[in-house]
């Protein structure tokens, strides 16, 4: 009785110790795999990962738009077309946290928010004239991926209004670009 | 050489704190002999690194290599200095090795190290490379505990005011900023070797090295247990492997979870190594005491398992061989007994609460605290409805293939046996009270817990995995041994608990 007891406790220490293995194993290969399936088009920023193409390119656009703004600005993000307190908006924002640490990114994205912020970032989308003169700000960089925006004057209390009220089309959202990447700036 | 440089960069300041955890270890009590009995290091060297790195912070002083490590280094140079002077402490630096490299079978003797132990090796080789490949980057990584860092590099400081910028600081302000400096010390340190201090994989190689404290401390208590060398290695082997596959899977790497369940592992040892007279003296073991204040500078969660810790100290201790009332339990003894646990209680409890402290009133000073974070409410059952079904789900999630709950159930059937009733205890006192903080939530428990509790179960599971191999290894000893006069007086108090 007792070498049968035995016999399965060491069968089971066996076993565990196979599934182990191959969970480890699968589940690294599946890690590699995810971060590939990362790579591809139309990803949102709340899956993106370090090492995967979007968050690079984003990265160039903000490096090539970072001398535009001084350290500790304190930065709103707006992302391509969505309501401003949209998820992907604050995935973008964190992200941009994470590139430009000399800014003060606006952590979660609110009109109030947003009217307190030194400048606008906005990615895969340009402002447009009405928008830039209710908010008070003005264009000081524009890259084929996005713009900086800075605050020129207090934005007019009677016309602020939530960028979530505007008619998006008055502001023009840029396409996403093929995957081939390239450079992206 | 790039990568000969991550490593460095990640290994050499583990290595300082290493040494200078070591340098101090024999101050705090008599030399520490047996299986894991160096690893209390570990705590030691990173509770120095915290108090220094809070000191910088309190005196306006900047974080870099040099005033992060610059420390450690001294008094790692001072230790290795004093010993050779003092050859009486020879004796105990060897017991301090051994207990980092071997461990011991069911009389304590060393195991030497087998085919099985490479597999360990090999998980965490294979945790490391998805490190270092980008492969496992915690998303809490980039947004908050690597921003912290990557904005302490570049202002040369943990900037409080960049902390407290309401609206436009980063996440979670208010937590205890150990992983920030320990990616500033490293990523600095990359910097001076000639690399981006920026770049975070050297960041994400301290994971592995989590990983690799848990699996040392799973080695160890198996073997101060008394295991057979067959299910010490295999055990240890089958989680580490177990818990490499989850922490690459799951991305944890940069995260704080490995660090906690290291600090549950080893807080369970100390209790261990003194249940199994390892260690002596009176009250709590230091291993134990610092693992608990490990716990609470790493995370909120930390306090949990410095709460479970306190409890087992308070509960178990009191049987250990050192203890001199053992055996007469008159009225008057009772009461004593529950003084002394209570105590003992209270140490652990006050060594995290007390480590935590400069941090809190830093950030109460600084308005570090956010208001609108879901946890902190007050408790209320009615979410009992909504937690326990999303409980059941995150621990059937498709990331643990199904062992958080064998180990965990493993871990309930454990209680029964009593060489394996203490990580048992350990392991399913944390996840009770990880979901009893659940009940404090202001909104949303159902995504809440669906969100982090399949993270958080990897801090009690080596723990549930301790307590299965223990088991285990209760099974296989087919043949009752003849046991020696102090294992039998062992065998009886476990017996009576």
């Amino acid at each position: 009785m007792s070498r049968l007891r035995s016999t399965i406790a060491g069968g089971v220490m066996v076993l565990a110790i196979l599934a182990a293995l191959a969970i480890s194993l699968t589940d690294t290969l599946e890690a590699r795999q995810r971060l590939l399936r990362a790579q591809e088009q139309g990803v949102p920023p709340s899956g993106w990962q370090l090492g995967a193409r979007q968050q690079e390119r984003y990265q160039r656009f903000l490096h090539a738009v970072a001398d535009t703004l001084p350290k500790d600005s304190r930065v709103a993000v707006l992302g391509p077309g969505e309501a401003p307190r949209s998820e992907a908006t604050f995935f973008l924002s964190l992200w941009t946290a994470w590139h430009q640490p000399r800014w003060r990114v606006l952590r979660r994205p609110s009109a109030e928010g947003r009217e307190q912020a030194d400048a606008w970032i906005t990615y895969r989308r340009h402002l447009k004239a009405p928008t830039l003169r209710i908010h008070g700000l003005e264009e000081v960089a524009r890259h084929p991926l996005g713009a900086v925006y800075r605050r020129a004057q207090p934005s007019d209390s009677g016309l602020r209004e939530d960028l979530a009220q505007e008619n998006p089309t008055q502001d023009e959202p840029i396409q996403e670009e093929p995957t081939t990447d390239g450079g992206g700036s | 050489m790039d990568l000969a440089l991550l490593i460095l960069s990640a290994l050499l300041p583990v290595a300082l704190l290493l040494a200078a955890g070591r340098a101090l270890l024999p101050w705090l009590g008599p030399p520490p002999q047996g299986p894991g009995a160096g690893l209390a290091a570990v705590p030691l060297g990173l509770l120095l690194f915290w108090l220094g790195a809070l000191g910088l912070t309190t005196f306006g002083l900047p974080w870099n290599a040099w005033t992060l490590l610059g420390p450690p280094l001294l008094l790692a140079l001072a230790g290795l200095l004093l010993r050779r002077n003092i050859p009486t402490k020879a004796p105990e630096q060897a017991a301090v090795s051994s207990s980092l490299t071997g461990t011991s079978n069911r009389s304590g003797a060393p195991v030497p190290l087998g085919l099985l132990d490479v597999l360990s090796l090999l998980a965490l080789g294979l945790h490391a490379l998805a490190s270092v490949k980008l492969w496992a980057t915690n998303p809490d990584f980039v947004y908050h505990w690597g921003i912290k860092a990557r904005h302490g590099l570049r202002v040369g400081e943990l900037d409080l005011t960049y902390l407290g910028a309401g609206a436009f600081a980063p996440p979670h302000g208010d937590y205890p900023p150990l992983l920030p400096a320990l990616f500033t010390a490293v990523g600095s340190l990359h910097g001076l070797l000639g690399g981006d201090p920026l770049d975070p994989r050297p960041w994400l190689l301290l994971s592995p090295l989590c990983l690799a404290l848990v699996v040392l401390a799973l080695r160890a208590s198996t073997t101060v247990a008394g295991s057979s060398p067959f299910v010490v290695r295999g055990g240890t082997a089958a989680a580490a492997l177990l818990l490499a596959g989850f922490a690459t899977r799951h991305r944890l790497a940069g995260g704080p979870d490995l660090l906690l369940a290291a600090a549950l592992s080893l807080g369970v040892l100390g209790l261990l190594r003194r249940q199994r007279g390892f260690s002596t003296g009176p009250g709590v073991p230091p291993l134990t005491l610092l693992t608990a204040a490990l716990a609470a500078m790493t995370k909120t969660e930390g306090i949990a398992v410095a709460l479970v810790l306190a409890l087992l100290s308070a509960a178990y201790l009191h049987r250990s061989p050192s203890a001199p009332a053992e055996g007469s339990t008159p009225r008057s003894g009772t009461a004593k007994q529950l003084g002394a646990a209570a105590w003992r209680g209270l140490a652990v409890l006050g060594a995290a609460l007390l480590t935590l402290l400069p941090w809190l009133l830093l950030a109460r000073h600084h308005e570090l605290f956010d208001p609108t974070l879901n946890a902190g409410g007050p408790p209320r059952l009615d979410h009992l409805p909504e937690l326990l079904p999303a409980a059941g789900r995150a621990l059937l999630h498709p990331h643990w293939h199904g062992a958080a709950v064998l180990l965990l159930l493993a871990a309930l059937g454990a209680l029964a046996i009593p060489k394996a009733r203490l990580p048992a205890l350990a392991a399913l006192g944390h996840v009770a009270l990880l979901l009893g903080a659940y009940l404090t939530a202001r909104y949303e428990v159902e995504l809440w817990v669906a969100s982090s509790f399949p993270r958080l179960l990897v801090q009690a599971i080596p723990t549930a995995a301790l307590a299965a191999a223990l088991a285990l290894d209760h099974w296989l000893a087919s043949s009752p041994k003849a046991p020696s006069p102090e294992r039998s007086r062992l065998g009886e108090a476990e017996a009576q608990s």
